[in-house]
């Protein structure tokens, strides 16, 4: 069907992640959905005016994702760059304004603001809530602090 | 302090899966399409890992097809819908992943298919009338539409989409890349015609992934070159082992 030697320690691979993924499916859904509640309850109790981009009822919305939106500041476009000083790794999207050929498409499909900031922060069965407290924290040091 | 929040790009792997991963990259070199005792073994635990795959899906192993990843079985499900069953539009969405958006663009612009966007609100979610509109006004299309996005988290009931794909005698194709090992898929359930995984996203390797194609819809070979069959290579084995 296709051409090609296999990558036969890849297959090997995907087939034990997978074996493993399933034994573990039903807590690592209650864990990270929890991770990710409580993460978009800490952000909401911390800044003001933020929102989140996408799908808000959990049984519609993948639990690994959360798409935050931020208020529009002067130095919420440094954000990304100053979280991943803070080693804190997650990704940034934006809207464009018309005529760009920069942003995600996708915040551009869903007519997102341009003015505000979306950074995706996504989990995994090896997050902890400690790494999410240390983030929110620095998230808002750097919206407080330097606004 | 590291912290790693990016998990929707790539997982690190879990340790489990670099033990069992090792032993084919030190010792097991064989080809798997080799016919001798080297080749046999690596075939075997190819089938196996196949096999194993189908069966977390409620698939048959027939209907696996490993990739290089999610981008080449998406652009396996609409190249060949387009250039071996005859589909001659596609609906799929504004905010689907570059792999289906692009491939869908190549098509439309080399006058292969027509494409057609659904309309998704400001939350992403799939506008279900205007998709039985497209689907009403173009029988027959391919229906490619991500169980969940990847920017958003916004997903869509393949059961509802799938449903309606089969009422307008359309195939449906959903990228799965995201929700793959991080929810259970029953195919023997699903109306779903394809869908698709990609070990990184769930703690596996990079540069694997695979295509699950329904066994009522048959397509030739994306990437063509020597290939093996596994029938005749099974029958062979069988013969063989006779002899060994």
């Amino acid at each position: 069907m296709r051409g090609g030697t296999e990558n036969v320690y890849g297959i090997v691979g995907l087939a034990k992640a997978l074996e493993i993924a399933y034994e573990h499916i039903d807590s690592d859904i209650k864990e990270i959905s929890a991770l990710k509640k409580y993460m978009a309850e800490e952000l909401q109790n911390s800044i003001p005016g933020i929102q989140f981009n996408g799908e808000t009822n959990p049984e519609h919305s993948l639990y690994t994702v959360l798409n935050v939106s931020f208020p529009p500041s002067d130095h919420s476009e440094m954000l990304l760059f100053s979280l991943d000083i803070a080693g804190i790794a997650c990704s940034a999207g934006s809207a464009c304004s018309s005529g760009s050929n920069v942003g995600s498409h996708v915040l551009n499909g869903i007519k997102a603001s341009p003015d505000r900031t979306a950074i995706r922060f996504s989990f995994s069965r090896f997050n902890t809530k400690e790494e999410i407290d240390y983030c929110v924290e620095k998230v808002r040091e750097l919206f407080l602090v330097k606004a | 302090m590291k912290v790693y929040l990016d998990n929707a790009a790539t997982t690190p792997m879990h340790p489990l899966v670099v033990e069992a991963m090792v032993p084919m990259l030190a010792n097991q070199f064989g080809n798997p399409s080799s016919i001798h005792s080297f080749g046999r073994e690596v075939r075997t635990v190819i089938e196996g890992a196949r096999k194993k795959v189908a069966q977390l899906l409620h698939a048959s192993p027939s209907e696996i097809f490993f990739t290089s990843g999610g981008t080449e079985a998406d652009n396996m499900v609409l190249r060949c819908c387009v250039l071996d069953l005859g589909i001659k539009h596609i609906i799929t969405s504004p905010i689907e992943h570059h792999a289906v958006l692009h491939t869908s663009e190549d098509m439309e612009s080399r006058g292969f298919a027509k494409v057609s966007l659904v309309n998704v609100d400001g939350c992403g979610r799939v506008d279900m009338n205007h998709l039985e509109s497209l689907l009403m006004e173009n029988p027959k299309s391919l229906v490619s539409l991500m169980h969940a996005n990847n920017e958003l988290g916004t997903m869509i009931s393949l059961v509802e989409v799938g449903n309606l794909c089969r009422k307008y005698d359309s195939l449906f194709h959903s990228d799965t890349v995201q929700t793959m090992g991080h929810y259970t898929h029953n195919l023997s359930e699903l109306p779903v015609d394809f869908i698709t995984g990609a070990a990184h996203k769930f703690h596996g390797p990079k540069g694997v992934g695979f295509l699950y194609i329904n066994h009522q819809v048959k397509i030739k070979p994306y990437i063509t070159g020597a290939h093996k069959n596994v029938i005749c290579v099974e029958g062979l084995k069988m013969f063989m082992a006779l002899w060994v």
